[in-house]
């Protein structure tokens, strides 16, 4: 009987205990949700709902450059999920992309490189970057992995913005996307729950002396026009890096990326490496939770 | 017996002035920034440059430590503020800050109109953080943004 009492109050334990540990990330799933939520609600029907998403598109655009009845997975692509002409661009230039040299140099970097071999087993890991370091209590990304490795093995720290970076990444995020992994982002403890918060009161935080923020642009203004661009949504944006910008004639990691957007805010950006950079990835990449990884891209 | 008094009070004077201006920086929060009406503490007309520039000085080493200091067009307004006191020192009417990158960039203001700017930019970084505070939320998709 008291055998029976014992187990019984041990599972109510553990039962509880497991429920406490999802709970950890239960305000990051109601933002990503409520933002899922926002972007197909937002193209849905942009010329019927033009006054509330689009007020300074004409209705011209809308009707002939916007797509609608966009679903979640299918923002994955950047501003190709919507913009019909960047669409057509976006297709020729994959015919013959112009990364495909950089994930064959990251192979012959990774192959000649027993560090990174222990380090990365499996290359399919791409989906899993920034993580939660419970026993560090910080966030670590992909691009900080790779140098603790080399640096560990006694080897130089590579730039974090291009060059091998990039291209090893490129692997990286090829490797995963060929394994059809999706971006598995998780937050079990309260001091990820807390680094999370951070991140997102980052995004969403206006800066510089433009006194923009990243959701100026990437929420509320994704899809307006500037210039002859389209801006692209958070939704997906972590999803395809490296990225091989025509901008960069090059290839350039995530947080090169980011440091731009910062940058055109009018404020001088985060380290790439800094506590702000990886916690406002880690936001980034858990909006982006449970679509595919399909990078190497190009971007504009 | 001298010497030991003169160095003694040399000391006390540095140290109570390095403690001034670092409690007087330390103390210079978002918050207290929020409060101050730049016309007060920019206005070259009022002040003079000199105390401008020092203000500025103030408020940006404030938005450093805050890590929302101001670029424009490449320059950290931290290298703007070293041009103007440069173009103070020598007279010029002009300043040519570098880049963020140590080279010469494109811009090149009035000596008066860049110690505003640089000034401004330095408050407004802070006063920004301060109000984001408060604001940030209503552009988060189901919390405080609705459509």
């Amino acid at each position: 009987m008291l055998s029976k009492a014992i187990k019984s109050s041990m599972i109510v334990a553990l039962a509880a205990c497991s429920l406490y540990a999802g709970d950890y990330n239960a305000q990051a799933e109601k933002d990503r949700k409520a933002l899922i939520k926002y972007f197909e609600d937002k193209f849905e029907n942009p010329e019927k709902n033009a006054m509330t998403f689009f007020p300074y598109s004409t209705d011209e655009e809308l009707k002939n450059n916007i797509k609608k009845g966009i679903k979640h997975k299918e923002f994955g692509i950047g501003n190709y999920a919507f913009n019909k002409a960047g669409l057509a661009t976006y297709d020729e230039i994959k015919e013959m992309p112009p990364y495909e040299d950089n994930v064959d140099v990251g192979r012959e970097i990774y192959e000649g490189n027993k560090a990174l071999q222990a380090c990365f087993p499996d290359l399919t890991v791409g989906g899993d970057y920034p993580y939660f370091d419970e026993k560090k209590k910080e966030v670590v990304s992909l691009t900080g992995a790779i140098n603790k490795c080399l640096t560990d093995a006694g080897q130089k720290k590579w730039n974090e913005k291009k060059g091998k970076m990039a291209d090893f990444e490129a692997l990286i995020s090829y490797e995963t996307m060929e394994a059809e992994k999706k971006v598995d982002i998780k937050i079990e403890s309260a001091e990820a729950a807390a680094a999370y918060e951070r991140g997102k009161e980052y995004y969403y935080t206006q800066r510089g002396y433009l006194k923009l923020s990243c959701a100026n642009c990437h929420v509320q203004g994704a899809a307006q026009r500037v210039r002859n661009e389209s801006l692209s949504q958070l939704l997906g944006h972590t999803t395809h890096f490296p990225v091989y910008r025509l901008k960069w004639q090059g290839l350039g990691t995530l947080e090169r990326r980011m440091q731009g957007c910062v940058k055109d805010q009018g404020q001088n950006p985060p380290k790439t490496n800094s506590k702000e950079m990886k916690e406002l990835l880690y936001f980034m990449a858990y909006m982006s939770n449970g679509m595919s990884v399909d990078g190497p891209d190009i971007r504009k | 017996m001298r010497k030991i008094y003169s160095i003694a009070i040399a000391s006390a004077a540095v140290l109570s002035l390095a403690g001034c201006a670092g409690g007087s920086s330390a103390a210079l929060t978002p918050a207290k920034a929020y409060k101050i009406d730049q016309r007060d503490v920019c206005s070259v007309e009022k002040l003079g440059i000199n105390q401008v520039v020092a203000n500025a000085k103030m408020y940006n080493n404030a938005a450093i430590k805050e890590n929302v200091e101001f670029r424009r067009l490449g320059v950290n307004n931290r290298d703007l503020i070293i041009a103007v006191e440069d173009a103070i020192k020598s007279g010029a009417k002009m300043v040519n800050p570098k880049d963020f990158k140590g080279k010469k960039s494109k811009t090149k203001l009035e000596t008066n109109y860049a110690a505003w700017r640089a000034c401004t930019f330095g408050l407004n970084a802070l006063q920004n953080k301060h109000e984001a505070k408060m604001t940030w939320r209503a552009a988060v998709p189901g919390d405080g943004y609705k459509y």
